[in-house]
């Protein structure tokens, strides 16, 4: 991992975790933000040009990868690199959960 | 023909990039008194009349060189129509009744709001300044050596007065849409 990267995601917005937890099975874009519905009660929404940019900058970055196009929508999933950025912020937010008193 | 051109307006109006919200406001603003919103292309707007409605218009600013089909893909799926795009930029609208704030919005964070306002702006007024560089700096030069000379005459004058015009009307764009890039930072950046 690069010092860039690290510096652009760790640590990462609501948002940017959600969307690389979600993609480690593949997924499009509008499923993700029904499914960070669904996970956080409706406390996270991702509207859709955040959606798409930070697809967008995340494949660029290379944290996922473009798998295939099913009906124009393509279905991205992780990649090595952003599995070991999303470890990374999990033991940050275990760490910091453990701090405040959490088990 | 006659009845078909009343149904159709057409209005000159340009909005600097750094203005899009005020475009935005714009297309909505018509919409609501009667005139939908039909084509663009960047100076010239075309208005259908149509009932009077509630709508939100949104303006996004991507990658000329980013999958279009994919971009309108994911917006339509959650709610946008999907107009048209001039150059880098997309028109999306969506009936604004029953809608909450964040539904109406394009954006759900402030970084990736801002990453997009930078792009749209930096893109045009770096190659302003590009061109402000090659092309309008040598020539004030030239032409101020040739009116020192007094070689030319008038001619000389004349170029070096329309050069010098032109390098005015960059500097007050480029620092338009700079100071606007900041207006839009601050609102952004305070507002979450």
């Amino acid at each position: 991992m690069t010092d860039k990267i690290r510096r652009v995601y760790v640590p990462m917005t609501e948002t940017g975790f959600y969307i690389l937890f979600c993609l480690r099975e593949e997924m499009h874009g509008y499923s993700i933000g029904q499914r960070v519905r669904e996970m956080t009660d409706g406390a996270v929404i991702i509207s859709a040009g955040t959606m798409y940019g930070t697809l967008s900058k995340m494949e660029k970055d290379g944290l996922i990868r473009f798998v295939r196009e099913e009906e124009k929508r393509k279905l991205y999933c992780i990649t090595e690199l952003g599995t070991e950025v999303l470890n990374l912020e999990i033991e940050r937010i275990k760490r910091l959960y453990r701090n405040i008193g959490g088990n | 023909m006659g009845g078909k051109s009343k149904d159709i307006k057409r209005v000159f109006k340009v909005f600097q990039l750094v203005d899009y919200e005020k475009e935005e406001k714009y297309l909505s603003e018509m919409h609501a008194s009667g005139w939908r919103f039909v084509d663009t292309n960047g100076y010239k707007y075309t208005f259908e009349r149509c009932e009077p409605e509630n709508v939100v218009y949104r303006i996004y600013c991507s990658n000329l060189k980013e999958d279009r089909e994919n971009l309108t893909t994911l917006f339509r799926d959650y709610g946008w129509e999907y107009l048209l795009s001039v150059q880098s930029h997309s028109y999306f609208r969506r009936p604004a009744e029953g809608l909450s704030a964040e539904e109406q919005d394009l954006f759900s964070d402030t970084e990736t709001r801002m990453g997009i306002v930078r792009r749209m702006i930096f893109a045009k007024v770096g190659l302003l300044v590009f061109l402000l560089i090659l092309i309008i700096v040598p020539n004030i030069l030239r032409f101020t050596g040739i009116v020192r000379k007094g070689s030319e005459g008038k001619w000389g004058v004349t170029m070096l007065i329309t050069y010098s015009l032109l390098l005015l009307i960059y500097i007050c764009y480029i620092s338009h849409a700079i100071r606007g890039y900041y207006r839009l930072k601050k609102k952004y950046q305070s507002t979450q």
